[in-house]
């Protein structure tokens, strides 16, 4: 079927790329592309331009020393208060190949914060090798999976996957699509994205056609290694995705937002960079928000690794191979019919593609690994207190009993107090389970042995959301995350893990220890009981139900949802649903 | 010239009432500092260094409260360590550390308070408002002295009886915890009685008088205007949130503006007016017999 489509040429691509630059560059008066980049780029940085930087820098020019001075004191003076602007202020230095430390610096308080968004662009940071402290790439992703809708995509909102939100996920979560429940998910979203597909190759965002939710599905496939051309889920009636951004262009080489209309900045920007994305993936070069400029500056920093870096390498090839031969087979049902050049020439795309993705995951799984180590060190004194502690307790009461030997209080019923005393101190030695800040919040998934399914749960506040500074402004505390549960296991059980691997303070009264049915939980991420009136506080749902027992009481089953929601009237503002 | 003591009590209560006052409902870290390093030095001017079991079981709260408030509460980003799944944090030792230096203020205030302010002095204050609340006052603060006395008469009868006869430390517990339960059922006993013998006596039959000794001296109205001057400014400072402070989740401490400064100074100032006048005092009490 994809045989009669009218073929689109390297060439035909870098003209509606050049077109692009021709109108822009006709725009703003500039002679060349460098120019254009020292004076209408570096001006607009922070505000209009950061997507042509970004796109630039993926298209061959490293120079953009005058944006990166431009948005850094943009940044200097601008307190930006949005997550998803940070983030994209990031990817933008990380793009201008800056060593400015904002990069990884905002992760921590960016990620999540404002919904998906926050989340795919934070990954993409985190895609680029850059770490931070409360996310690993590979918890971010986990979040991004759970958020997913049961038709295959993703939204903002509403209960139906968006074009657009599910596109820009797809190519946060390409360079993890060799983990298995990643590929699976991408599978779906792909499904998705091409049920949804026009006729003229294009797609629909709210029921208007546009080009840039089209963009946005090109740069996805581009990420994953997909040829749009060749791909047969892809192409509708002859029309390939190409097609449905090429009919959107006007004679000036811009793009409009709907047929007829004019000039829009928008869709020229989008169009501007998908198909950058799209002459990459025929390149073999990384996907799109993989930054080029970025990995220069890692490059010295690797070689200092010396033996280590050679056998990390040799991983990676092989890795890299086994990636391959799978993208391979997978892109291959559709290229069977083409001839053998184009086959070998998909393979190596696909090759090149997925190697960079393994590097950067490999310098992903080294940083946690030494984390774990430390870990283990820590874990290893930890244990070595308690009987240190307990022998110094009974040597105390061994050098007290002396003494009142000594000073002549012989009588029996001393001896029993000093042993009475030493006993209720080493009993309280041995309740108590202290661990470091480091060790408890590592930030580490914990290893289950016998799953016995998996939940989700979330944390929210919504009914005090943005009411205090450490209070979020969209109420999510933790969005819908998975966690695999061992039979017995309770929701205070999954809440401690949640705290642990997610870094969330929570206070709980009660008995905590070993047997803890009677548990209460004051307070999560700061925020308290009776903090907003005599009637608040944290209760939890589970798959929509007010359970009528503590939270250590209720033991888990395969595929129910948690939820801790914060109230302001014991529950009357929360719809509640008692359990029979 | 007059001692600070010898002022009279309304101003002497007064005074008291503000610094407490302040010290109870702020919890600002310096104010609580300059309350508590107050006390003590008032309490230390008056009694020289005796009292040292005072000092030694106030010292020993200070420490118990400071930090039993990170082991019950545990809010706070900082975390120092994690404990039977509950974070111990910086800033909950730091909020106990600061609400142990507020009690063990308050309590060396007060206990300043109660050697200063005699029953006498209070039947006057409280006889102002309503003689028979004094009374009542009178009696409930007989009852400390009481106590102490009695629980020292039934101790010695026991020892008489022979129940202390081995010398060890559980034996020991058993007793006081024996002597204690006769204490609470003799106190009770003795309410009783007290309110008989009363009643036998004709109490209440007739309108109560009261007598009155104090005199208000310009001295003690200028003492009372610059305590209520300093006293309304600092609470301004407080009440115009100059001396705000976050324990929680993070320690958030707003650089104190002019207001704020001010405040500090006037509650410093209101504490350092006794101490200047006894200060004063003593040195012309030194003066003068030198002079001899």
């Amino acid at each position: 079927m994809g045989a009669q489509c009218s073929e689109h040429t390297a060439e035909e691509v870098s003209d509606l790329i050049g077109g692009i630059v021709d109108y822009k560059l006709s725009q703003c008066g500039a002679g060349s592309v460098e120019e254009w980049l020292g004076d209408e780029i570096a001006d607009g940085a922070g505000k209009t331009s950061d997507w042509y930087a970004l796109a630039l820098s993926q298209y061959g020019y490293s120079d953009l020393s005058a944006y990166e001075r431009s948005l850094t004191d943009y940044l200097a003076s601008n307190n930006v208060a949005s997550a998803t602007s940070r983030e994209k202020y990031a990817l933008g230095l990380a793009a201008a190949g800056s060593e400015n430390s904002y990069i990884s610096d905002i992760l921590d308080d960016s990620i999540g914060e404002q919904g998906m968004m926050s989340w795919i662009y934070g990954l993409h940071v985190l895609n680029n090798g850059y770490t931070c402290s409360r996310f690993t790439a590979d918890s971010v992703v986990d979040s991004i999976l759970s958020m997913q809708y049961g038709d295959g995509g993703w939204a903002l909102f509403g209960d139906f996957g968006d074009i657009d939100v599910t596109a820009m996920t797809v190519q946060a979560l390409a360079p993890h699509n060799n983990r298995s429940d990643v590929s699976e998910a991408v599978d779906r979203a792909l499904d998705f994205l091409s049920a949804k597909q026009k006729p003229n190759g294009g797609y629909e965002s709210f029921g208007t056609p546009n080009p840039e939710s089209t963009s946005q599905v090109l740069v996805a496939l581009s990420a994953l290694g997909i040829d749009c051309r060749y791909d047969e889920r892809f192409i509708k009636d002859g029309h390939d995705i190409i097609d449905g951004i090429a009919e959107y262009r006007l004679d000036d080489g811009s793009f409009c937002h709907t047929k007829g209309g004019g000039s829009n900045p928008t869709a020229t920007v989008q169009a501007f960079y998908s198909l950058i994305a799209f002459q990459r993936m025929t390149e073999g070069k990384s996907p799109l928000l993989v930054l080029d400029n970025r990995r220069v500056h890692e490059a010295p920093q690797r070689d200092t690794e010396g033996a280590h870096q050679q056998q990390e390498h040799s991983t990676t090839q092989t890795a890299a191979a086994a990636v391959a031969k799978s993208t391979t087979s997978k892109t291959g049902t559709s290229t069977t019919a083409k001839t053998g050049t184009t086959l070998a020439k998909t393979t190596e795309t696909g090759t090149e593609t997925i190697t960079v993705s393994v590097t950067i995951l490999t310098s992903g799984t080294k940083v946690t690994s030494t984390a774990l180590n430390a870990q283990s060190n820590n874990a290893h004194k930890g244990k070595n207190h308690k009987p240190m502690i307990i022998v110094i307790i009974i040597g105390a009461a061994g050098v007290l009993s002396l003494v009142i030997f000594i000073l002549g209080k012989r009588n029996w019923k001393n001896y029993l107090f000093i042993v009475l005393v030493a006993g209720a101190a080493i009993a309280v030695v041995l309740l108590l389970d202290i661990q470091s800040a480091e060790d408890y919040y590592s930030g580490k998934k914990k290893h289950k042995k016998n799953i016995a399914g998996t939940v989700t749960m979330e944390i929210r506040c919504d009914t005090i959301a943005g009411k205090a500074e450490h209070i979020p402004a969209d109420g999510v505390i933790l969005p819908p995350t998975a966690f695999d549960f061992e039979s017995g296991e309770t929701v205070f059980d999954i809440l401690t893990e949640a705290a642990q691997t997610y870094g969330i303070q929570v206070e709980n009264r009660g008995s905590a220890g070993s047997s803890h049915g009677m548990v209460y939980i004051a307070g999560i991420n700061y925020i308290y009981e009776y903090d907003f009136g005599d009637l608040s506080g944290w209760v939890y749902h589970v798959n929509g139900i007010t359970p009528s027992r503590g939270c250590g009481e209720y033991e888990l089953s395969d595929g129910d949802k948690i939820e801790w929601l914060y109230t302001c009237e014991i529950g009357h503002d929360l719809n509640e649903v008692y359990e029979k | 010239m007059r001692s600070f003591s010898e002022y009279n009590p309304i101003v002497i209560a007064v005074w008291f009432l503000s610094v407490t006052g302040i010290a109870m409902f702020c919890n600002y870290p310096l104010l609580m500092v300059i309350s508590l390093v107050g006390a003590v030095a008032f309490f230390v001017m008056r009694n020289g260094l005796s009292h040292g079991k005072t000092h030694i079981f106030f010292w020993v709260l200070f420490l118990i409260l400071a930090l039993a408030n990170p082991l019950v509460s545990h809010n706070g980003k900082t975390v120092l360590f994690v404990m039977n799944h509950n974070p111990v944090t910086l800033e909950a030792t730091l909020y106990g550390l600061n609400s142990a230096a507020m009690i063990i203020g308050v309590l060396y205030w007060l206990r300043s308070f109660t050697q200063i302010m005699t029953s006498e002095k209070l039947l006057y204050i409280t006889g102002a408002l309503s003689p028979k609340l004094s009374l009542v006052l009178s009696m409930a603060l007989r009852f400390v002295p009481l106590f102490g006395r009695q629980s020292a008469k039934i101790n010695a009868a026991q020892t008489a009886m022979g129940l202390y006869k081995d010398d060890n430390i559980i034996d020991d517990i058993k007793g006081k915890s024996r002597v204690f339960s006769v204490m609470v059922t003799w106190a009770l006993e003795n309410g009783i009685i007290t309110a008989d013998s009363m009643e036998a006596r004709g109490f209440g039959t007739g309108r109560r008088t009261q007598m009155r000794r104090f005199r208000f001296a310009a001295a003690d109205i200028a003492f009372l205007i610059a305590t209520l001057g300093l006293f309304g400014i600092t609470c301004a400072a407080i009440g115009a949130k100059s001396l705000s402070f976050e324990f929680y989740p993070s320690i958030a401490a707003k650089a104190p503006d002019i207001l704020g400064v001010l405040g500090l100074i006037s509650y410093g100032l209101i504490i350092l007016m006794p101490m200047i006048l006894e200060l004063v005092v003593s040195l012309k009490w030194k003066y003068l017999r030198s002079a001899v």
